[in-house]
């Protein structure tokens, strides 16, 4: 098992790699010169030069990503062009506000999806069962920028102002406010996640309850809470929380729109700063982050998935 | 006489709409003396699980009691609240399952799964409740329970599941037990040590056990007492011998009668007529398939009283008991169509011919890969030779694991052997990614799991012009359907039907009409007729026959059942692990049996039927190493009872080879075996019977 974790360590580590020469690529790719657009398009040839130089843009494209990789393994992730400061104390605190907005998110996708997925199982057949599917289906379908909109009309102001729309400034103003500026951007980033995993966890306790081992268990004669908690629960957890794991990296990317949406000051809106302003280590720099994030969640979802289902812990071996 | 333990009365069960289509129990009454064992027997879809099922009170959505009651050690079961059965079920009643497999929690280890009813019923510390799990594991004779208790349930073969299962059963201590088929995913080594170790508990604990089994023979060894089911009805009902040796039903009669023998060869195996419409739902439910019905059958009639508590439903059972005790009337008129005589080729020494298929020195490896480095490779089918004159019959036996089915596979070219030959009429085939064509077609298979295999939304009529118009690239007429579902003895009405709402029996011969509709040179059956009860098996057996004197046919029939395939099959390949121990023609190999491996085949076989040759000792219980694991020396030698020492550990066994065409591969020479055997298992019958 050791060996897999190590093996499965080692395949991150590998994808990030990838990963990062495909952002680097990218980025060299883009059209406009960065020295003729920090600097305007009336500076003379000499000034593009001596700022290309300045900024190491006249050394080979390999050399440069050898440089920018190593700068990233420790931590740095060079300066910002436009800001003209490095961009790794600013990146870190945007991403503590980005995964303290997805952790809360996370929560939501736990309770709502999860608990309803498991608690519609049990009532298979009723009319909660029947509303909660298809709600869940037009959880699905509704895009986050919808939804987003959608929450904010009814809660942020529009039907009544129960929740502030934006205006996030973290936890200086009492434990409250931060909270309460937290809620309707999390809620629209874990409706879609809510609602899948909701369907997932709804059909698989729906399986394990037809199955033989809870027969033999109720047969037991134990009672009905404990059959749930000890015997359909753990079995029905393997997909949900696999799909929920898979998914984190996606949950994550998706709060580029939300941070919008909510003027959210997170990573998400600090990587279409980078892009609306050519500010290329900035873009490079959060997509790193965010990718990161995305072959993180993969890694959780698979030691989660081992540490609930032995027959997996068997094959890793 | 005091009361009986659990006693059923009139039962009557029934699923929505409660009409009489719709109601799976009729007037079922039961009885189980305390520490007897019931035994209840019937064909899939007579209703024996569902007796299970309401006496837990665990019938399936909308399962509704119409009628009757169960009355446990004096308590009426019917009237319990909620609360009082829970305190029951675990405490008093206990069940294991078909399928241990699927009853133990995947993610729950041994110990946990034993303890949990033992904390719950009889309020045990966890100290002392994993004591007793240590003694209940060994009680069903386990080996080292002490480390089994921290081991998850996909860690043990099949044969230590099902024990764990009984075990869970025993944990607290309760009076009945109720076991659904707990033999039928088994081999026939495991099966016996499992009813063994039933009729040990059953003695030493006073246990009360209602065992459920389409399996005749695993029932007559256990049961005091017996229920015969058909279709919803108890049709016969007392004390389990005199029913055995004489039934006082047309039914148990036949089914009975039905049972291949390895013992008693010239015993014709009689014939029951498929089901063709629904059961009848009022008067005797066998009537549309019986030979001795008359106007009466169809009135209502409630038991006759044949003996004290033997009860029969049979209206004419009379006549019945007049035909005799059962071994007494082996030779009617069916004796000429035997199987043994007819199918065998007229000459083993006709095969001069080319053979239609040979396979010669097969190996099929998975060899595993891991960070780059391959493992020792695993050896599936492990160097096999065969060859396949036309029109004989072919039989492979061999537990679950001996790499039967992945020959199977590799013959059709579903998987891609790793070396050796395979020819079919002199054209080798291994060289092909994908088989062309016309191999195909000349090679079918009909897979064990016939649902599985057929489109569950296609019509039979599209399922079945399927090979016409991929083979002959032509849509056959109707009438010709009609013809090849005529010759498997279906009838036409069923063409437009989807082959979900078909009945088990129609599919398996759905499948077979669709294999022999190509006109192959070569007929797989892949444990084909495994999940039918006995009288569809010799039903289907002798359609086979009968194609294949028709077309030729030459067949290639695996199956772990011995008495069933010596009825078929002209010559036997008998493998272990992946490899071959013995061939030879199916007369001579069963009587008696030269290789220590057919031995142990034929002793749990001989065993099941009642007969106990006491030499073998009870050989361990299969260990859980993959099969054809790359094994130094003899692949048997772990579990030989006949070991001769480190050779046998060291040294792969030299194939010997015998007169018409026998061969084994064993350390002791052919003679000294033949010696052995002949003392132990003393030539019977089917020597006779192989008259050729």
């Amino acid at each position: 098992m050791l060996r897999y974790l190590a093996s499965r360590i080692l395949y991150t580590f590998a994808i990030l790699a990838a990963v990062s020469f495909l952002v680097f690529a990218v980025t060299e790719l883009l059209p406009g010169n960065v020295a003729t657009m920090i600097l305007g398009t009336d500076a003379t040839p000499e000034e593009v030069a001596n700022l290309e130089r300045l900024l190491g843009l006249d050394r080979p494209s390999w050399e440069r990503y050898a440089t920018w990789v190593s700068g990233v393994a420790t931590g740095d992730f060079g300066d910002s062009l436009r800001m003209q400061r490095p961009i790794a104390p600013i990146l870190a605190s945007r991403l503590a506000n980005s995964l303290l907005l997805t952790g809360v998110a996370l929560i939501f996708v736990i309770l709502g999806g999860l608990v309803l997925g498991t608690v519609t199982a049990l009532n298979h057949g009723t009319r909660l069962d029947r509303t909660f599917s298809a709600v869940a289906v037009i959880g699905t379908s509704l895009p986050e920028f919808v939804t987003g909109t959608v929450l904010v009309l009814l809660f942020g102001g529009g039907l009544m102002r129960i929740l502030p729309p934006s205006g996030y400034e973290g936890f200086s103003h009492g434990i409250w406010d931060g909270i309460s500026h937290l809620i309707l951007p999390a809620l629209t980033l874990a409706t879609i996640m809510a609602a899948y995993v909701g369907r997932i966890m709804r059909t698989t306790v729906i399986d394990v309850l037809k199955s033989e081992y809870v027969r033999a268990a109720r047969l037991k004669g134990l009672p009905e809470w404990r059959v749930i908690l000890r015997h359909v629960l753990p079995n029905a957890l393997v997909p949900a929380v696999t799909v929920l794991c898979m998914n984190l990296g996606w949950m994550f990317g998706g709060i580029v729109v939300v941070e919008e949406i909510f003027v959210f000051p997170g990573i998400g809106r600090m990587m279409l700063f980078g892009i609306a302003e050519r500010d290329w280590p900035v873009i490079q720099a959060c997509a790193m982050v965010i990718a990161a994030a995305y072959v993180l969640g993969n890694l959780i979802g698979d030691v989660l998935a081992l540490l609930l289902d032995p027959r997996l812990r068997e094959a890793a071996t | 006489m005091a009361e009986p333990l659990l006693q059923v009365e009139n039962l009557s069960v029934a699923y929505p709409p409660y009409d009489a289509e719709r109601t799976v129990l009729r007037q079922v009454s039961l009885a189980v003396e305390s520490g007897e064992a019931l035994g209840i027997i019937g064909e899939s879809g007579s209703g024996k699980s569902t007796v299970a099922l309401a006496i837990l009170d665990y019938l399936a959505t909308g399962g509704r009691y119409l009628d009757g009651r169960i009355r446990f050690a004096g308590k009426e079961l019917t009237a319990m609240t909620r609360r009082q059965k829970r305190s029951l079920y675990g405490r008093e009643i206990a069940y294991v399952a078909q399928d241990p497999s699927a009853s133990l929690n995947p993610s729950l280890k041994i110990g946990t799964q034993l303890t949990e009813g033992m904390a719950l019923h009889l309020g045990m510390d966890a100290e002392s409740a994993r004591k007793k799990a240590v003694a209940l594991l060994d009680e069903v004779r386990l080996r080292d329970p002490v480390r089994l208790l921290d081991r998850y349930p996909h860690q043990l073969s099949g044969g230590m599941q099902q024990r764990v299962c009984i075990a869970m059963a025993l944990a607290c201590d309760p009076s009945l037990v109720i076991l659904d088929e707990p033999t039928t995913g088994l081999d026939a080594v495991t099966e016996t040590a499992i009813l063994d170790l039933l009729k040990d508990l059953k003695l030493k604990r006073r246990l009360s056990i209602i065992l459920i089994s389409h399996n005749l023979a695993a029932v007559a060894g256990l049961a005091d007492a017996i229920a015969i089911m058909y279709g919803g009805m108890v049709v016969e009902s007392g004390p389990a011998a005199p029913i055995f040796a004489r039934p006082a039903h047309r039914y148990s009669r036949l089914l009975l009668d039905a049972l291949p023998s390895l013992r008693a060869p010239s015993r014709a195996l009689s014939e029951i007529p498929w089901q063709e419409a629904s059961i009848p739902r009022t008067g005797c439910p066998f009537r549309d398939r019986c030979d001795m019905a008359i106007a009466a059958c169809a009135d209502e009639f409630s038991s006759a009283v044949v003996n004290e508590s033997w009860l029969t439903r049979c209206v004419r059972w009379k006549d019945v008991l007049a035909a005799g005790p059962r071994h007494e009337c082996a030779s009617d008129a069916h004796d000429e169509h035997a199987f043994s005589a007819q199918i065998r080729p007229a000459g083993a020494g006709t095969t001069t011919a080319m053979p239609v298929l040979s396979v010669s020195s097969l190996v099929h490896g998975y060899g595993r890969k891991r960070l780059g480095r391959p493992e020792a490779e695993v050896r599936a089918v492990d160097d096999v030779s065969f060859e396949l004159a036309e029109g004989e019959t072919l039989g492979v036996i061999g537990e679950s694991g001996s790499g039967k089915s992945t020959l199977a596979r590799c013959v059709v070219g579903l998987v891609q052997p790793t070396a050796g030959s395979i020819r079919l009429a002199g054209k080798e085939l291994t060289g092909f990614s994908r088989y062309p064509r016309e191999v195909c077609r000349q090679i079918q298979i009909v897979f064990q799991n016939i649902a599985g295999s057929l489109h569950p939304r296609k019509t039979m009529s599209r399922v079945l012009a399927r090979p016409y118009q991929l083979y002959e690239h032509r849509t056959p007429a109707l009438d010709e359907l009609q013809r090849l579902i005529a010759s498997v003895g279906l009838k036409a009405h069923l063409l437009p039907k989807r082959a979900s709402a078909l009945s088990g029996g129609e599919k398996q011969r759905s499948a077979l009409a669709r294999a022999y509709a190509p006109r192959p040179s070569v007929l797989i059956l892949d444990e084909a007729f495994s999940a039918l009860d006995a009288s569809m098996k010799i039903r289907v057996a002798r359609l086979i026959r009968d194609r294949k004197q028709e077309l030729g046919t030459s067949i290639i029939f695996i199956t772990h059942d011995l008495p069933f395939v010596k009825y078929v099959a002209d010559r036997l390949i008998v493998m272990y692990r992946g490899w071959v121990c013995e061939t030879g023609r199916a007369a001579d190999i069963l009587s008696p049996p030269y290789h220590p491996y057919t031995e142990t085949l034929v002793w749990a076989a001989l065993r099941l039927e009642g007969e106990r040759p006491a030499t073998l000792p009870e050989t361990a219980e299969r260990d859980s190493t993959p099969a054809g694991a790359a094994v130094k020396g003899c692949p048997f030698a772990s579990q030989c009872p006949r070991k001769l020492g480190t050779i046998c550990e060291t040294q792969s066994p030299p194939v010997r080879r015998g007169a018409e065409g026998r061969q084994i591969a064993c350390h002791i020479p052919m003679d000294d075996l033949r010696e052995m055997q002949l003392a132990e298992y003393p030539p019977i019958a089917i020597a006779k019977g192989a008259r050729a």
